[in-house]
């Protein structure tokens, strides 16, 4: 039998937005605190990273077809305590709450948002980027996802792809800020490095515990999500982007090429949780 | 259960051979859901208890469970319709039933008074099993007559062929499945009651049952892997299809060269195995069965093993093991389905299968029987009497496109016309009731759509079903039927099973539109020719099911009085298990078989007459011995145009094109080409790609389904798929139908259909 | 109370699909609705082929991973040990298809919500005697009972047939293969 995927590409949207969302939240702090003079870029992270949480929460909805149909059932959400989705309901919400009301606060502009929400929306962006990966990682039946080092390189790539994100916004609304911010960009450098170098260890980890993993991983590199994965993930979403970064520290900025590598992450970001869910297939019953 | 629910008993009507009652749930009106007797008696009594001991459970399979999708299709049949264009285009106009009934009888009319009654011919169909489920035949009989038929689709070979081993009377006599139980080997030709006799009491339970207690080896000789040996793919000798004589030969060469074969009982029951038992003025001319052998007769080749291996693709020493089995192993249960007869040379596959009981001595005695397919119970409830056919002339039924293009030449010695020399007449009036046997299983879907548009040829068509089939495409008049749920109908035990029951059925459901009961819209045409009153007898359909079922109960005190049993809704009761021709084993001559020397035999007289009287084409052969020939458009005659075989089966998704468009079913089993891997790997093929499948008369598309369950060379269509082709474009038949791919060309005998013969091509549609 | 559980002999079942047309009537399901999957495994070369059919269906796993990541509670472990979805409360998230390692729970096309085998007898409302796939089964190749019984037909049949859950200890299966 052919196996059909449970989740597709909207879930897959779902989780790359959340990771993103609080990858762009982190990246605001972080801007702020090491260039308070970058407003504009800060605000980019603070207006994506609710909106695009909230985004997300609406596709997953969307896909939960019973509970579109019935809204009222998703008060149920938080009735299994032991369940990492409702968990996952709870953080995003405390995100999305705390990430809104920084963001209010900033463009009400009266007073700066206190210090102890903006590491509620620290914090929990980063679980917000963790349970994206826990949310998989807990499932036995695909080994693709479980396993300790999915949920690294969902943080990881959340925070890249939350950076791109923010990176994008400051290019397209105020370059003239993004300009400069030569230490983001090693951080913005090392992102992708690290993955590069997750995503081997995962698969070659999955690889060798089952078959089901084995076979996972071989639809992936050899198979039917070869072209997405060495194209899309591996050349797109991180070799270019890193080239484009060596070369802006070698010999400086070129919006246009900057532009690319941002979109080259954003890419390679979704395809990460797309081909991550399609490509995992079910333990080997018989 | 609420209480507004009603239960009510009718019966599934299809030709799967298990007639299961159905049980169903009616509330306002509306089925709710269908069940079979099991759901009163649980599940089935685990394996020790034999089935004729139990109390037989009919259950149905997953089609009957169905059939509520069928009786609420949107594709009802609710009006009688008129053709309007061009005959097979399939446009009608809805008319009134006088109007249809009117038009019928004139057209029925002007065929007896133009051509007589010869012209007018009943078309086979298999859709209603019932009591009451054959009427126009007792009107068109009261009318002066009809083209009569003889043998049928499914048979046709073995039915010709047998009674020259085993006489007329005991063509089909043969132990039910469940003497296997005795039997210590089971040889199983082409049979798989798992996918063929699947409900009612019936052949798999029977089977598995029989697999669980006797502890038998069992050899399934198929050319799939079939269901019936799922859980047991040990059991699987494949073979090249058509090819089954052959195997038998090398297996009868060894028990010879071993001396495995039981001499006495050669020399006392049977003739023509060697010149001891040979008729007089036959003998010393090599003529006999070991000589064939053993290379001493006709062609002068010794039937070894190393023989056979290249034709049926079994390889020598698994011949030899399977020889050495046969030859040593009692009692010996051999039987053979219908699969390896309904080919081009099925009427030597047959008699050869019985060879292997007869050269043992495995004939009359506990866990045997006589080669033959396993035995079916006699019914209790006679049909409603057809009344004698004026009318001498006979065809075999495949031939009936031959008597509407070309009736006239056909002879007995050419085309096996029976009752008369040559046809008087042309057919020029159909009447096909519950069939499909028009066009979608028959055979040479193209070729019999070419002869029906001849509106020259055949003048009338009259087409009866529930649904729009693709036979009712061609019709002139089309009415649409009473589903026997929504009427009074009476069916006994199906074929298959070895035990006897009766359903009272009863009117579930009102019938949608204005659907007839064929027993009166016969009624109705008997007034217009005046003879309602000798029709009808004055009794409606009820009273003429209650009557036949009180003659029944005079002859048999056993049954429940009819109202008892209306109140049951099914009875039935389990048989005793019967060893075939025990008589006849015990005391020869007080029990003579009914062959001209009463004795089984292998070399037939009246069959090498008729061999010599008989006209036939290039390349058919006749034997008054079983021996092995590929028969015409055989797998020897592969080309590289048509290099593979392609054979059919019946399965489980379908009774033939009955229940083939019940989306469930379709989804639950989809229809595919079973392909060898060897075979699709150089095609490029894989499991679920669309292939087209073609030979000399036809192309159709299908899924793919790659499997190692088939001998590779062949290839393998399900039957009964419903023809799907624009008949005026490219007449690809996107269906599936396995009839656009095979011939008209009937076998020489039996002049049956020997549709399980093709040649084809599979190429894969492009991605 | 009692502990159901089921046996199928993979050496009876003929694949005829009976089972699973009986039981989308006795559940009233959708065609696509299939709370029983076949998985038809072939295994050698030819001609030394082997063929299994193989019914899968839900193994009421008594540690049921569907019910432990289900965020809505429907899916919860009922009297009997009969694994459940309670409908009204299911919103379709398919976590708990994810999480179930056999692929028995199948998305209903209308209402969007997840379903899977009921063992209906327990949760039969309409005096069924039996599952209906056991009643309809035509070879008596299921048997279905009380596990904590001992002399019940399954617990019997497991024990004389040595029957075993389809993969080891993936989860606690309470259906018992013949194989
Ligand atoms: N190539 C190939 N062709 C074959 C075979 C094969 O093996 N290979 N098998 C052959 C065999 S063995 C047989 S028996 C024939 C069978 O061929 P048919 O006798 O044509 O059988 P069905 O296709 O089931 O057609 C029965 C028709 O009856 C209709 N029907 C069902 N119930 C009712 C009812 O209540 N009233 C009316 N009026 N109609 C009803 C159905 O809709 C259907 O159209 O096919 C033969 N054709
Ligand atoms: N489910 C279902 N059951 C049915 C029917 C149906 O349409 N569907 N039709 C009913 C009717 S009317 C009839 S007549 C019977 C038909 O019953 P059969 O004629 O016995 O059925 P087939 O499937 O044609 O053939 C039986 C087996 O023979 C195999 N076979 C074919 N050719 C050869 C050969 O040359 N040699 C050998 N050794 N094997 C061969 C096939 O693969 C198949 O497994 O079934 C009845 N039962
Ligand atoms: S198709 Fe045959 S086995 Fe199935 S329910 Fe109908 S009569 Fe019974
Ligand atoms: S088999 Fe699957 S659906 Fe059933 S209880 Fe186990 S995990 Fe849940
Ligand atoms: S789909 Fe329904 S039953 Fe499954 S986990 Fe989600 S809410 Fe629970
Ligand atoms: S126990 Fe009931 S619900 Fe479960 S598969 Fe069998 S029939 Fe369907
Ligand atoms: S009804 Fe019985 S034999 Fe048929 S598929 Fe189901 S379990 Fe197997
Ligand atoms: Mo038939």
């Amino acid at each position: 039998m052919t196996f059909v995927p449970v989740w597709g590409g909207i879930i897959a949207c779902y989780l790359f937005l959340a990771g993103l969302g609080g990858g762009a939240f982190i990246t605001a702090s972080l801007v702020k605190r090491m260039h308070p003079e970058a407003t504009g870029v800060v605000r980019v992270g603070r207006v994506i990273a609710p909106i695009v949480v909230i985004v997300g929460l609406c596709l997953l909805m969307v896909d939960a077809r019973g509970g579109l149909y019935n809204p009222l059932r998703f008060v149920f959400l938080l009735t299994n305590p032991g369940s990492v989705m409702t968990w996952g309901v709870v953080i995003l919400a405390v995100f999305v709450l705390a990430a809104l009301i920084v963001l209010l606060m900033d463009l009400i502009g009266k007073n700066e948002a206190p210090a102890w929400l903006v590491w509620v929306g620290n914090v929990f962006g980063i679980l917000t980027a963790a349970y994206t990966g826990v949310l998989l990682g807990v499932v036995n039946t695909f080994p693709l996802w479980n396993n300790a080092l999915l949920p690294v390189l969902f943080i990881v790539s959340a925070l890249s792809t939350g950076m791109a994100a923010v990176m994008l916004g400051g290019l397209i609304t105020c370059p003239e800020q993004v300009k400069g911010m030569v230490d983001l960009t090693k951080v913005h450098l090392v992102l992708p490095a690290i993955e590069i170098v997750l995503f081997f260890f995962l698969l070659f980890i999955v690889a060798h515990v089952s078959t089901a993993g084995a076979a996972s991983v071989a639809a992936m590199v050899s198979g039917g999500y070869a072209l997405a994965f060495w194209v899309g993930i591996m050349a797109v979403g991180l070799v270019i982007p890193l080239v484009i970064e060596i070369r802006a520290l070698r010999s400086g900025d070129n919006r246009g090429l900057a532009i690319a590598g941002d979109v080259g992450v954003l890419i390679g970001g979704y395809l990460v949780r797309y081909i991550i869910i399609v490509a995992a297939l079910p333990v080997v019953l018989l | 259960m609420s209480d507004d629910t009603r239960t009510i008993w009718s019966h599934c009507t299809v030709n799967c051979g298990a007639r299961c009652p159905l049980l169903f749930h009616v509330r306002d009106g509306r089925i709710i859901w269908v069940e079979g007797a099991s759901a009163h008696d649980g599940a089935l009594p685990d394996g020790g208890a034999s089935p004729a001991a139990s109390v037989p459970q009919p259950r149905p399979c997953l089609r009957g469970r169905t059939v509520r999708r069928w009786i609420e299709s949107p594709h009802r049949l609710r009006y009688p319709q008129r053709r309007v264009g061009a005959r097979g285009e399939g446009r009608f106009e809805r008319i009134t039933w006088d109007e249809a009934l009117d038009d019928i009888s004139t057209r029925l009319r002007h065929t007896i008074d133009t051509y007589g009654n010869e012209a007018v011919y009943v078309a086979y169909g298999t859709g209603v099993h019932a009591t009451t489920g054959r009427c126009f035949e007792r009107l068109v009989n009261l009318l002066g007559g009809h083209l009569g038929r003889y043998n049928d689709y499914s048979t046709a070979q073995i039915a010709a062929a047998m009674p020259y081993t085993y006489g007329e009377a005991d063509a089909f006599t043969a132990s039910p499945l469940i003497e296997a139980a005795s039997a210590r080997l089971i040889v199983n030709f082409g049979n798989s009651p798992a996918e063929t006799s699947m409900g009612g009491a019936g052949g798999s339970r029977d089977f598995s049952w029989v697999r669980e207690v006797s502890g038998a080896r069992i050899y399934q000789v198929d050319y799939r892997l079939t269901e019936t040996c799922t859980g047991h793919p040990d059991e699987w000798l494949p073979i090249r299809p058509g090819t089954d004589a052959a195997l038998v030969s090398a297996i009868a060469h060894e028990l010879v060269v071993n001396d495995w074969i039981d001499q006495d009982f050669l020399d006392a029951y049977t003739i023509g195995f060697d010149d001891t038992t040979m008729p007089m003025h036959l003998r010393g001319q090599n003529l006999g069965y070991r000589d064939y052998l053993l290379g001493t007769g006709y062609d002068g080749m010794p039937k070894t093993p190393e023989w056979a291996a290249p034709i049926t693709q079994i390889p020598a020493e698994s011949i030899r093991r399977l020889a050495r089995d046969v030859g040593t192993i009692r009692p010996l249960f051999v039987m053979q389905g219908w699969g390896p007869q309904r080919h081009s040379n099925g009427e030597l596959t047959a008699r050869a299968i019985a060879m292997l009981p007869l050269l043992t001595g495995q004939v009359g005695l506990p866990g045997t029987s006589t080669g033959s397919h396993e035995a079916s119970s006699d019914r209790l409830i006679a049909d409603l009497p057809s009344g004698p056919n004026p009318v001498k002339a006979r065809i075999s039924c495949f031939t009936w496109t031959d008597a509407v293009s070309r009736g006239t030449e056909m002879t007995a010695e050419s085309d096996g016309v029976r009752g008369v020399d040559r046809l008087s007449t042309n057919i020029k009036f159909i009447w096909s009731y519950a069939g499909n046997c028009l066009t979608n299983q028959h055979g040479g879907i193209n070729m019999v759509h070419d002869i029906l548009v001849d509106e020259s040829l055949c003048e009338s068509i009259i087409v009866t079903d529930t649904v729009m089939t693709d036979s009712a495409r061609y019709a002139d008049i089309l009415l649409p039927d009473v589903m026997r749920m929504e009427q009074t109908s009476m069916a006994c035990q199906g074929e298959s099973e070895w035990y006897q029951g009766v359903t009272f059925g009863q009117k579930v459901v009102d019938a949608p539109g204005e659907c007839r009961t064929s027993y009166d819209v016969c009624a109705a045409l008997a007034r217009r020719f005046g003879l309602w009153q000798r029709f009808t007898r004055e009794r409606s359909q009820e009273e003429w099911i209650a009557h036949l079922y009180e003659e029944a109960r005079d002859r048999d005190h056993g049954l429940p009085s009819y109202e008892d049993g209306v109140a049951m809704g099914h009875y039935s009761r389990a048989l005793p298990t019967t060893v075939a021709l025990a008589d006849f084993r015990r005391d020869p001559a007080a029990h003579p078989l009914s062959t001209p020397s009463g004795k089984a035999e292998i070399f037939s007289e009246s069959l090498a007459r008729k061999a010599t009287a008989w006209k036939l084409p290039e390349g058919e052969v006749m034997s008054p011995l079983p021996i092995y020939d590929a028969g015409f458009e055989g797998w020897d005659r592969a080309t590289d145009e048509y290099p593979l075989i392609c054979a059919g089966y019946h399965d489980k998704a379908r009774a033939h094109s009955s229940f083939g468009s019940i989306e469930s079913l379709k989804q639950a089993c989809p229809h595919r080409l079973w392909i060898n891997p060897i075979d699709a790997q150089p095609r490029g093929i894989v499991s679920d790609d669309r292939v087209r499948v073609s030979s000399r008369y036809g192309t159709v598309e299908v899924l793919a389904r790659v499997t190692r369950r088939i001998i590779p060379g062949t290839v393998g269509l399900a039957q009964g798929a419903w023809h799907e082709a624009d008949m005026v474009g490219d007449r690809v038949d996107v269906g599936g139908c396995i009839n656009t791919l095979t011939s008209l060309h009937p076998s020489p005998l039996a002049k049956g259909n020997g549709v399980h013969t093709n040649l084809v091509q599979v190429r894969l549609c492009k991605r | 109370m009692a502990r159901y559980g089921m046996l199928i002999n993979t050496k009876k079942c003929i694949g005829c699909y009976t089972c699973l047309v009986a039981c989308h009537r006795q559940n009233n399901l959708l065609p696509t609705e299939n709370f029983i999957r076949f998985e038809e495994r072939e295994t050698g070369t030819y001609p030394n082929v082997g063929v299994e059919n193989i019914p899968l269906q839900c193994m009421h796993c008594e540690d049921a991973p569907c019910a432990a990541v289900c965020p809505t509670g429907a899916t919860y472990i009922g009297p009997g040990g009969v694994v459940a979805v309670e409908e009204g409360r299911c919103i379709g998230c398919k976590y708990c298809m994810a999480a179930c390692p056999y692929q028995v729970r199948v998305v209903n096309e209308s209402t969007g919500t997840v379903d899977k085998c009921r063992f209906c007898t327990v949760t039969a409302t309409d005096g069924t005697k039996t599952c209906s796939c056991v009643e309809a089964c035509l070879t008596g190749a299921r048997t279905f009972g009380d596990l904590d019984d001992p002399e019940s037909d399954v617990s019997k049949a497991i024990v004389e047939l040595n029957a075993k859950p389809i993969a080891g200890d993936l989860t606690k299966a309470k259906i018992f293969y013949v194989r």
